[in-house]
């Protein structure tokens, strides 16, 4: 999808967006709802699914943060926003009706759309959930294009585990497979699995055929290293593994090269790369 | 060929004619160092001499740039790059630029252009003509533009002078723009004649002589792949002082990074994008303290693999074009030619 932006602003000035909509998500985590100012951009705008937006925070800075809404919502978008640094901090400080920045859409996308036919496997860990959302989303809205979904969410405890509404909604039907799993609960308030989301590929792994899946995989690092392990063991072929990477960003569109792997940018190239591709990159996985 | 002859004496008129006419920049020896800036005289300028500390990229990249003025609460109030479009009224020469800087700058036009048009680089680019001083000989011990295939670049320059005889220079126009530049002044040039021409040839011929191959390029990229964990990176990180002035004179360096600089009454601010450089410790590190090359290894490994390997790959072009700056200006002596060598030759 082309990215919003007006030549003669040059690429790395933003259009003015309002938060129109704020809700919390956990205790560090919060859901903005964003609207371009120029109501002609509104329905210019179109993500897809993995894509990110350079969002500015003006006086603070700009970051890379994913689109979590579907494709299929239109005339303004959400981001999901985790508290850990200087813009996401004064981005949590915001209030409805508050102007921010916003470039992009940047970057590739899940192959959603390209995959039509097949099963499709998310697996997603922490704040990963937030861009693959935007996946299994568009796929659920078009569930009679696919053939089996599975999701399997892992994430650190219960308070930490986003949208939880949804994710006891998608447990619910019956026409996909969703489970998700803590590491931990000290708290002794989740009734479900605890353990890292790896121990939750027995559950599929009968039912699963390889030969038909594509997965799309989006989490910390360490998180790739062992579900990658598993998708092979179960026979997934490595050009069918979808994996978001991040880095640092900058510019969010291949010339401050910040986001550099090898001679492929994250931003340009990526973020979503096939495992067969990664194997390539040195240091991607690290 | 619309080639002329001119003498060594006139091209000092024909640089103080075209002040009048153009913003003309050149190397001079402000603080003692040899700098591209504007001149307001040919007396200013270092004719013969080496190369400019920090490449031509500066006049199209500078290494501060403001990018827009904002409010906090209302966004962008003034966009800076207007500015500078309309400033190009005014064309600029720059003029003596050699052929491995006009190679070098060849490599961030591509850059600059691929995919998202970079038009902060590209208003200013485009504004400019490049008069070329062809080499004739190395110019000094740390050159090995020879190996990097980059003295005698096809594009990227308005006009090149090329002396053929003593005091005595063939001016080849490469551009509409530098034909119309040598029509500006006429009675500066003569025509040249086949005698001329033939001595440009030999002039070339003499040229190819002098420049001898340090290291072979070919096969570069995969070896450098193959030699990952040589080593030999280990010993020149333990050298290096991570300073990153070797990436600030490198003509093929760009990278940047983007701040906001905010006004005493915390509403209005700046935008700016600054140099930056991949051997500084935050340059990949992320929020929480991550660090994708956190190494200093990994880190003083990657601006030689990046030069040698994944802008050949990515661009099509070398991406070192051996102007050894970042041999001149290194305060540890690491020696770009000596590291690959070394990289090169561990088992
Ligand atoms: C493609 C992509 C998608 C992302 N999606 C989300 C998302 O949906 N939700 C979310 O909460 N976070 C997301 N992140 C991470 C988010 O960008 C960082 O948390 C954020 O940049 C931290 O900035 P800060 O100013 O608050 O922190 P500081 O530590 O103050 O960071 C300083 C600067 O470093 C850069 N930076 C720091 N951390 C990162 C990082 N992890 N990635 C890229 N640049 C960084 C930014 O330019 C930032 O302004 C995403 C990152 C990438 C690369
Ligand atoms: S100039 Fe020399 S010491 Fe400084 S970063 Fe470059 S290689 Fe290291
Ligand atoms: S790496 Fe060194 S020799 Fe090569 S272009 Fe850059 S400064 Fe010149
Ligand atoms: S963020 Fe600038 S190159 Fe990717």
């Amino acid at each position: 999808m082309r990215a919003i932006m007006a030549h003669d602003k040059g690429y790395l000035a933003p259009h003015e967006a309002k938060i129109i909509k704020i809700r919390k998500l956990t205790e560090t985590t919060k859901l903005f709802e964003l609207k371009f100012v120029e109501e002609h951009l509104n329905p210019l705008f179109q993500n897809n699914p993995g894509q990110f937006v350079e969002l500015s925070v003006y006086g603070i800075g700009e970051v890379p943060i994913s689109i979590t809404s579907p494709p299929t919502k239109r005339g303004s978008f959400e981001l999901g926003i985790r508290n850990v640094g200087n813009v996401t901090s004064a981005m949590h400080k915001l209030k409805k009706g508050d102007i921010v920045g916003i470039r992009g859409p940047f970057g590739n996308h899940f192959p959603v759309e390209e995959y039509k036919g097949k099963d499709l496997l998310f697996v997603t860990g922490g704040l990963g959930y937030l861009p693959l959302r935007s996946a299994f989303r568009y796929a659920l809205h078009n569930r009679e294009d696919y053939g089996e979904i599975y999701i399997l969410y892992g994430d650190r405890c219960p308070a930490d585990v986003l949208f939880p509404e949804e994710n006891e909604e998608y447990e619910k039907r019956e026409d996909i497979e969703f489970h998700s799993t803590v590491d931990r609960d000290d708290e002794m308030c989740w009734g479900g699995n605890i353990g890292v989301v790896t121990n939750l590929f027995p559950n599929i792994a009968e039912k699963l055929d390889p030969k038909n899946t594509v997965a799309m995989i989006c989490g910390p690092p360490i998180m790739y290293k062992f579900v990658n392990i598993e998708l092979e063991k179960l026979g997934l072929d490595s050009d069918h593994i979808f994996l978001s990477l991040e880095r640092k960003m900058k510019c969010g569109v291949g010339k401050c090269c910040h986001c550099g792997i090898g001679d492929k940018f994250v931003c340009l190239d990526g973020p979503v790369f096939t495992l067969r591709q990664i194997r390539t990159l040195p240091e991607a996985l690290m | 060929m619309t080639s002329k002859i001119i003498s060594r004496e006139k091209i000092s008129n024909f640089v103080d004619s075209m002040i009048n006419d153009f913003i003309v920049i050149a190397t001079t020896n402000k603080n003692n160092v040899p700098t591209l800036m504007e001149i307001s005289s040919f007396e200013e300028v270092l004719f013969d001499t080496e190369l400019p500390m920090i490449p031509l990229k500066k006049l199209f990249h500078p290494a501060q740039q403001d990018l827009f003025k904002f409010s906090r609460t209302k966004g962008i109030t003034e966009i800076y790059m207007l500015k500078t479009t309309k400033d190009i009224e005014t064309k600029v020469v720059v003029f003596g630029v050699r052929p491995c800087d006009i190679t070098g700058n060849n490599v961030l036009d591509e850059i600059f252009k691929e995919n998202f048009r970079d038009d902060y680089y590209l208003a200013l680019r485009d504004r400019t003509l490049i008069v070329g001083i062809n080499c004739l000989k190395p110019c000094y011990e740390n050159c090995f533009c020879e190996s990097m295939n980059s003295n005698d670049p096809k594009s990227g320059y308005d006009l090149m002078f090329t002396e053929i005889a003593k005091d005595q220079y063939l001016v080849v126009p490469n551009t509409d723009g530098g034909k119309r530049i040598m029509e500006l002044y006429p009675e500066l040039f003569e025509d040249a004649t086949e005698e001329h021409y033939d001595k440009y040839i030999r002039t070339l011929e003499l040229k190819d002589n002098n420049f001898k191959k340090d290291i072979l390029v070919e096969g570069l990229p995969s070896e450098l792949e193959d030699k990952f964990e040589s080593k030999a990176w280990r010993k020149y990180t333990k050298d290096c002082l991570f300073c990153g002035s070797c990436t600030f004179v490198c003509p093929t360096c760009y990278c940047y990074n983007v701040k906001d600089k905010i006004a005493i009454d915390l509403e209005h601010g700046i935008r700016l994008r600054e140099w930056d450089s991949c051997y500084y410790p935050e340059f990949a590190k992320v929020a929480g303290g991550h660090d994708f090359r956190h190494e200093k290894e990994r880190r003083f490994r990657y601006r030689y693999l990046h030069k040698f390997i994944d802008i050949p790959r990515r661009y099509n072009v070398e991406g070192c074009v051996g102007c050894g700056r970042c041999i001149t200006y290194c305060p540890a002596d690491i020696d770009v030619r000596e590291v690959l060598e070394d990289v090169r030759g561990e088992s």
